[in-house]
């Protein structure tokens, strides 16, 4: 008898403890529902809209005929003010120390001497410091295809349009065919993701936009503000048995351009 | 003497290897380096004004190098903020200099290290219409390296945009274009597309959050929406910080993960990962410091199924030890 209600006794516990336990579990999944928070303030003639929080920081320099606001970054947050002009430049929800920069690893890229159906590639890398905006892109455009440096001859080697002919400044596509002749880049991630996905299969190719064509200047990286994005730009120069003897040169332009 | 010889001839190629190291120029490549600040400037001029605002421009190589600066216009590119140029030369660049100390400037020399301060003075006389102008001002290297053979030369450029209004700031012409999420969501985190179309002649600048509800009506989350500028005539997609984090996060290429979030179409993100029920998200949204408002309430529903399939499986094993306890206990009895 005494035995009985000694397990009895022990039961009712381990109940009481499941129950317990499975009430904890409940709490614990309905518990992100349970935190509060509080309105803010907006209003015009007609509403009234509480709010809080809002980095109101925003630069502005003013006199009576015109009002300046540097947005989005600055080097510091400063305000000043002069008789008829008020000035305030600062950092609306980024702050960064450093300025919107931009570098590149080589200012030139030597293929050395080139030989029919042997592709030669070379690289360079190109970094990028966007903590103060928002985004950025790079555009990038070569002023001609690669002209033969001696003005006798005005040979130039073509700008590639790869293996099955596809590509183009937009789309790139598959260059392996050393019978594919021309000139090319591709772009790979080193830190960050802004090269373009139409680059993430292996020996996908496009060309430069063209300026002396008025071919429209186009985004090599683009992406999100950060501290530290670096790509790596293959450039791929591959010549048939035809083409005439010389030194072939060009310039490539890449400009770092941040979001508005 | 045969020694002699051979210390003669050693002494020789010493010699004729010194005079080769001596003539020999060793071509080192410049890595070229710009920093640039502010990045954007907006500026709201009542005519006749001249409007002068700093942009202080750095070399950050060990190389000296020249700058040739233009102004390009441009127009929004996509939602996100990115820009796209057009080669038209507007009749308001004649009114825009670079001024270095007072003088007008078109090309910059930058010792190594060197950060100058420039300024852009832009006059507007009285008669200039109501109207906004977006342009770049573009700093870009001219200096070209001796090229022996074939070769590409890389010139580096660097931007600051600026953007100008002419005329009285007004109540704009704005559409909300989208305010929207998933209908049905089985866990956070949870996207809010938010659109806003400009219809008006200047730029703007909304400032924004939206309130999430449950069905209780407890406010269980709040995003304030990040300020960014809608320039006239465009549409914008505005996330909010956490959206840009998450981005950010993400964005190793050695992680093999696909990124959910695509950098070109932003949305407000709610890192909410544990949903139940009916949820009500309020989009407030002020387009202006002189308004419009704009309120929309859109409506969400959230069953988690991982999260149930969890209770269930847990119930089901309180059960079962409820009833081998049972069991337990009936043979102690016996």
């Amino acid at each position: 008898m005494t035995n009985t209600k000694k397990n009895q006794v022990n039961t009712n516990k381990f109940k009481a403890v499941l129950i317990f336990g499975l009430i904890g579990l409940i709490y614990s999944l309905v518990n992100p529902f349970l935190p509060q928070i509080e309105a803010q303030t907006m209003s015009n003639d007609n509403y009234i809209i509480k709010m809080q929080d809002f980095n109101t920081v925003s630069g502005t320099t003013a006199n009576e005929s015109y009002e300046l606001r540097s947005g989005i970054s600055g080097l510091s947050q400063t305000t000043s003010e002069g008789a008829d002009y008020k000035v305030k430049t600062g950092i609306e929800n980024l702050v960064s120390p450093v300025s919107f920069s931009i570098s590149l690893s080589s200012d030139i890229v030597n293929f050395g001497i080139l030989n029919p159906t042997n592709p030669i590639i070379r690289t360079i890398d190109l970094s990028i410091n966007s903590l103060a905006v928002y985004g950025h892109s790079v555009l990038v455009f070569e002023n001609s295809s690669l002209t033969a440096s001696s003005s006798a001859n005005n040979a130039f080697i073509p700008d590639v349009t790869c293996d099955d002919g596809k590509c183009d400044v937009q789309s790139a596509s598959e260059w392996k065919n050393a019978l594919s002749y021309g000139f090319g880049y591709r772009c790979d991630n080193i830190i960050g993701a802004d090269c373009d996905n139409s680059f993430t299969k292996a020996n996908y190719y496009k060309r430069f936009s063209n300026s002396e064509n008025n071919e429209i200047i186009q985004s090599i990286m683009a992406g999100i503000g950060s501290s530290n994005k670096k790509i790596r730009i293959s450039y791929k120069v591959n010549i048939s048995g035809s083409q005439a003897q010389s030194n072939y040169n060009n310039i490539i332009t890449y400009i770092g351009i941040p979001n508005f | 003497m045969i020694k002699s010889l051979i210390f003669k001839n050693f002494c020789l190629l010493i010699g004729i290897f010194s005079c080769l190291l001596a003539v020999t120029q060793t071509a080192n490549a410049a890595s070229p380096s710009l920093g640039i600040d502010p990045p954007l400037t907006a500026i709201n001029i009542i005519p006749p004004a001249i409007a002068v605002s700093p942009i202080n421009i750095q070399n950050k190589d060990d190389s000296r190098i020249t700058l040739r600066i233009q102004i390009k216009p441009f127009k929004a590119n996509g939602e996100n903020g990115e820009l796209e140029y057009f080669n038209d030369s507007l009749e308001i660049f004649k009114n825009i200099q670079i001024l270095d100390a007072n003088t007008p400037v078109e090309t910059i020399t930058l010792e190594p290290k060197q950060t100058k301060k420039l300024n852009l003075s832009i006059s507007i006389q009285q008669d200039m219409g109501i109207s906004d102008y977006y342009f770049s001002i573009i700093f870009i290297s001219t200096d070209i390296p001796l090229a022996e053979a074939s070769s590409s030369v890389n010139r580096i450029g660097i931007a600051t945009n600026v953007l100008l209004s002419i005329g009285p700031l007004e109540t704009p012409k704005v559409i909300l274009e989208e305010f929207s999420s998933k209908l049905l969501l089985d866990k956070g985190p949870v996207s809010f597309v938010v659109r806003i179309r400009n219809l008006d002649t200047h730029f703007i600048k909304p400032q924004g959050e939206i309130i999430i509800k449950n069905v209780f009506g407890q406010n269980v989350g709040k995003l304030n929406l990040t300020r960014t500028n809608i320039l006239s005539d465009s549409i914008r997609a505005i996330p909010n910080d956490i959206y840009m984090q998450e981005l950010r996060s993400k964005e190793n290429p050695d992680k093999k993960t696909k990124n959910t979030y695509d950098f070109k179409h932003p949305v407000a993100l709610w890192k909410e990962n544990f949903l139940l029920g009916p949820y009500t998200a309020t989009l407030n949204i002020s387009m202006s410091d002189e308004g419009p408002l704009f309120t929309k309430n859109i409506y969400f529903f959230a069953f988690p199924l991982q999260a149930l399939a969890i209770l269930i499986a847990a119930i089901i094993a309180v059960v079962i030890i409820t009833r081998k306890l049972k069991r337990y206990a009936n043979k102690n009895r016996i």
